[in-house]
């Protein structure tokens, strides 16, 4: 009963409890025995010793009562249970006096208690991809995952569950229609511990994030609080039973952070904290109306600035849950090589910090990188949509309740794993409700329109997009636009052909942009939109790591040398054959997300004569409508990348 | 029918307004230490052993541990034999309001040679000490809480021959921080059991100083022993408990809480005349 925020209430009840629970599992015995008689001899840990393994009166051996296999908490809990129990068993001579003396010199001698195996099941963009194979047959859905994390658990009575954010946002439409509360809700029915805010948390904005986290119905949507009835609270949502951590994002009005900076799970005295946070970089790939009024902080320097704070609590078991993470090249099983930003963020990590659990970059990799004292710190990252998890294991030595070791591997949930019947109801409820808005035919295409970009990183789906956000916002009422300009990132899949006649429902359609951005409509010079496009490639004005080439709709071509400086690569701009005048006004269209200069495309942020229009799945489901022989994908040539 | 809901909510509100006022011991500092001293004498001849504990204490316990498992050879033929484990310790990590504490000791003196034992003596003690601060994240300090103590204690013992003279005793004080004593318990006869349970009074920023030891001697008389036999004396001696800190409500809960009690009596009682 704390009065302090970064501590979940349940967590100091746990130790007592597991050890209660363990006990009374290693002493209950239904099988019949000649008491006396002997199986044996009794083995302390790894250490065998001469005293007859015998049966008790209720054919419990003297091994069983000892509970050894069991986890202690540290060695003076072992040490106390064995010279507890062994004198009752002297007392009812199961035991003799030589034989128990014997039996407390091995128990010392052992070792047991003296660390502490903990299980940590951890994964990250999950993405609400709760139903099998939506979004893409490689996901094996929620019900899948979870078995795989219910085996895990009954292995290990001392675990966490713990994911790096992502966890909701971009996710398909069976948990997406229902503003992601399915997600929420099937995380709870698992029983998770932690989630750290990734990006895609932001992209609803704070209030609807709070909500995730308190519950309640969505002010407006229709389609929020249909849970089933042991989901729900009072009726409405009922949030997460789960904490959701922000160590790096503050209120400016307060500076606090929006959610507790750490959570503390307690095993059997030996408390281990889990710092909990978002890349830095957040606000500039979401939405910058789903971040106002919130800072970001540097992500080294927030956990950094904790570990004081968790000394002073006794605490010396830290795990960081990021969402930030690195490209490797070992795939599930090793890791050669990893760049990106986490390499950056552990190099600065204060050596307190025993495993980081990464994300955002949907990749696999168990890697060990250099912490700021040199010394190699274990980094996971369990790929996505429930495809993986990590399996990983912390030895806390209990005298310094410090982590003695790491070891971690990263499993595959798998498409053809056994369903967890506790979750087949939770999502077979909200595939049935969501079947009827999600089959409704809204158009045909001639063969599939795949995201996947040539080598100029045009897309024919990019085309296609961007050609309905044109030709939505072209006339004279709804803003006369001449050219729009496509986010690669708001592409979540490839839009298939269904057989036989091509035709798409709105459940495809929704996967492929389920963020519900609404189109906008300004106008920029000739100058601002070569601005936009050099700022597409990586590290210049502002654009982060890796290239993010926007789609461009009908009409609009140009080319682009990527060897060339910042704001000297993009060439021979032209719009319908003329090319374009620097001095020049053009009518452009984005979503609302690039319009307010997410993806690090500030320039759109100075478009003047600014015009709201549809919501983009809309304007895309109306291009299908207008198209009624069907949309063929296109040859891809508006972008030209020189050699 | 719902009157007694309603009250039922507010006695449960006004219940754990009496729990939300929650301390913690937290261990200050703590040492440990113990040691044995043995000696038989067989035909003449005597021999000695010595342990004493080691500390092994960590983050947020106190824990001392000791073993001896030696044999001797006597001259010309024979030998003498002892066993001893002996452990105390306290540990605060379980249950943040309250510690668990344990002490005992374990001999076994084996004699094997044709001949006369003479006798033998067996000394152990042990002792551990614990500054066990009281503290709580919402109560200010010099707020009431109170201190239970509890736990048991036995001894066993046996001989093959030998008369054997156990005293094993078992010494647990808690003082506050003028060494004033808060609670204390003595014991214990060889071959006996109790039980114990003190309680008092203290308050949030106090630092009780916890101190428990266990000294045990054990003296084995002269038997004569059969050629190809010998005597066995063993002894243990066990005692544990807990130390537990609990808020004492405020007078204010405590009449809410017994208003609410009485209200559903009465509204019971005349739902039952009707």
């Amino acid at each position: 009963m704390r009065n302090d925020r970064s501590t979940p209430p349940a967590s100091t009840c746990l130790a007592a409890v597991s050890l209660i629970t363990l006990l009374a599992a290693g002493a209950a015995r239904a099988e019949s025995c000649t008491p006396g008689s002997v199986a044996g001899t009794v083995t302390m840990g790894e250490l065998a010793t001469t005293v007859p393994n015998r049966f008790g009166a209720d054919c419990v051996t003297v091994d069983e009562r000892i509970g050894d296999e069991s986890p202690w908490g540290n060695q003076a809990a072992f040490l106390s249970h064995v010279g507890s129990v062994t004198l009752a068993m002297q007392r009812s001579r199961q035991l003799s006096a030589t034989e128990r003396a014997r039996l407390l010199i091995a128990a010392r001698q052992s070792g047991v208690g003296g660390t502490l195996k903990v299980k940590l099941i951890t994964f990250n963009d999950f993405h609400g991809t709760i139903k099998g194979g939506e979004g893409s047959s490689s996901n094996p859905g929620v019900a899948r995952f979870a078995t795989r994390i219910k085996e895990l658990k009954a292995a290990n009575p001392l675990h966490a569950v713990v994911s790096a954010g992502d966890m909701i946002g971009a996710s398909p439409l069976t948990s997406a229609l229902f503003k992601d509360e399915p997600t929420i809700e099937a995380m709870n029915r698992i029983g998770i511990d932690f989630n750290a805010v990734g990006n895609h948390e932001f992209d609803e904005g704070k209030d609807e994030l709070l909500r995730m986290q308190q519950g309640g119905n969505h002010p407006t949507d229709i389609y929020s609080g249909q849970g089933l009835p042991p989901d729900l609270r009072n009726g409405s949502f009922a949030g997460a039973r789960f904490r959701f951590l922000a160590a790096n994002v503050a209120e400016a009005s307060s500076g606090r952070t929006l959610f507790p900076a750490y959570g503390v799970k307690d095993f059997l005295g030996n408390k281990v904290a889990f710092i909990g946070m978002t890349l830095e970089g957040t606000p500039t790939i979401v939405s910058p109306s789903g971040v106002a009024g919130l800072n970001f902080a540097d992500e080294a320097d927030t956990v950094n600035a904790l570990i004081p704070q968790l000394r002073a609590r006794g605490i010396r078991s830290v795990v960081v849950l990021i969402h930030e993470g690195g490209i490797a090249t070992g795939g599930l099983t090793g890791c050669p090589g990893i760049s990106g930003p986490i390499v950056d963020i552990v190099n600065r990590l204060d050596a307190e910090v025993d495993l980081v659990v990464s994300g955002h970059t949907h990749q696999a990799y168990s890697c060990l990188i250099a912490n700021k004292e040199g010394q190699p710190v274990r980094v996971t990252s369990s790929g996505q949509y429930a495809r993986n998890l990590g399996d990983i294991d912390l030895t806390i030595d209990t005298r310094s309740k410090d982590v003695a070791a790491v070891s971690a591997s990263i499993l595959t949930t798998g498409t053809s794993t056994a369903e967890d019947p506790a979750l087949t109801d939770l999502v077979a409820h909200y595939d049935n409700l969501a079947a009827v808005p999600k089959a409704r035919v809204i158009g045909t295409i001639t063969a599939t329109l795949t995201r996947t970009a040539n080598a100029a990183g045009e897309s024919a789906l990019g085309d296609v997009i961007a050609d309905a956000q044109l030709d939505a916002t072209d006339d004279a009422g709804t803003g006369q636009a001449v050219v729009a300009f496509m986010n690669p990132g708001g592409i979540r899949a490839d839009l298939p052909f269904n057989p036989p006649n091509g035709e798409v429902t709105y459940g495809d359609a929704f996967t492929v942009q389920p963020f519900g951005n609404s189109l906008v409509t300004m106008t920029l010079s000739g100058a601002q939109i070569k601005t936009l496009l050099e700022t597409q490639f990586a590290g210049c004005n502002g654009q982060g790591g890796f290239n993010r080439i926007l789609q461009v709709s009908v009409g609009f071509s140009y080319a682009y040398t990527e060897g060339n400086a910042c704001n000297a690569r993009v060439t021979a701009m032209s719009l319908n054959g003329t090319a374009l005048n620097p001095a020049g006004s053009y009518r452009v269209t984005v979503n609302s997300f690039l319009a307010d200069g997410g993806d690090a495309f500030g320039v759109l942020v100075q478009g003047s004569d600014r015009l709201g229009g549809a919501v983009d799945l809309d304007a895309f489901e109306a291009y299908l409508l207008a198209n009624p022989g069907g949309v063929a994908p296109g040859p891809q040539n508006r972008i030209v990348k020189n050699d | 029918m719902k009157l007694n809901k309603i009250l039922l909510a507010g006695v449960m509100s006004a219940a754990s307004a009496l729990a939300a006022q929650a301390a913690e011991l937290s261990l200050a500092s703590g040492s440990v230490a113990g040691s044995l001293a043995a000696q038989a004498t067989v035909n003449g001849e005597t021999v000695s052993f010595d342990a004493v504990l080691d500390d092994l204490s960590g983050a947020g316990f106190v824990l001392g541990a000791g073993a001896s498992d030696a044999s001797r050879a006597l001259t010309p033929a024979g030998s003498v034999s002892q066993l001893w484990s002996a452990a105390a310790s306290l540990d605060t990590t379980l249950d943040p309001a309250s510690a668990a504490f344990s002490a005992g000791s374990a001999g076994a003196l084996s004699a094997h040679a044709d001949g006369q034992f003479e006798g033998s003596l067996e000394a152990a003690s042990l002792w551990l000490e614990a500054e066990l601060a009281i503290v709580s994240a919402e109560e200010a300090v010099g707020t009431p809480v109170r201190v239970d103590v509890a736990g048991s204690a036995e001894s066993l013992w046996a001989s093959s021959g030998p008369t054997l003279e156990l005293v094993p005793t078992f010494d647990l004080v808690v003082r506050d921080a003028g060494a004033n004593i808060l609670g204390s318990w003595q014991g214990l006869d060889a071959g006996g059991s109790e039980s114990f349970s003190f309680s008092f009074q203290s308050l949030v920023g106090e630092v009780l100083s916890f101190s428990l030891s266990h000294d045990s001697q054990a003296m084995g008389g002269a038997a004569a022993m059969a050629a190809g036999a010998g005597h066995t004396l063993d002894n243990a001696a066990w005692l544990e408990g807990t130390i537990t800190v609990t808020a004492v409500p405020e007078p204010e809960s405590y009449a809410l809480f017994l208003a609410g009690l009485t209200a559903i009596g009465l509204f019971g009682r005349r739902r039952l005349q009707r």
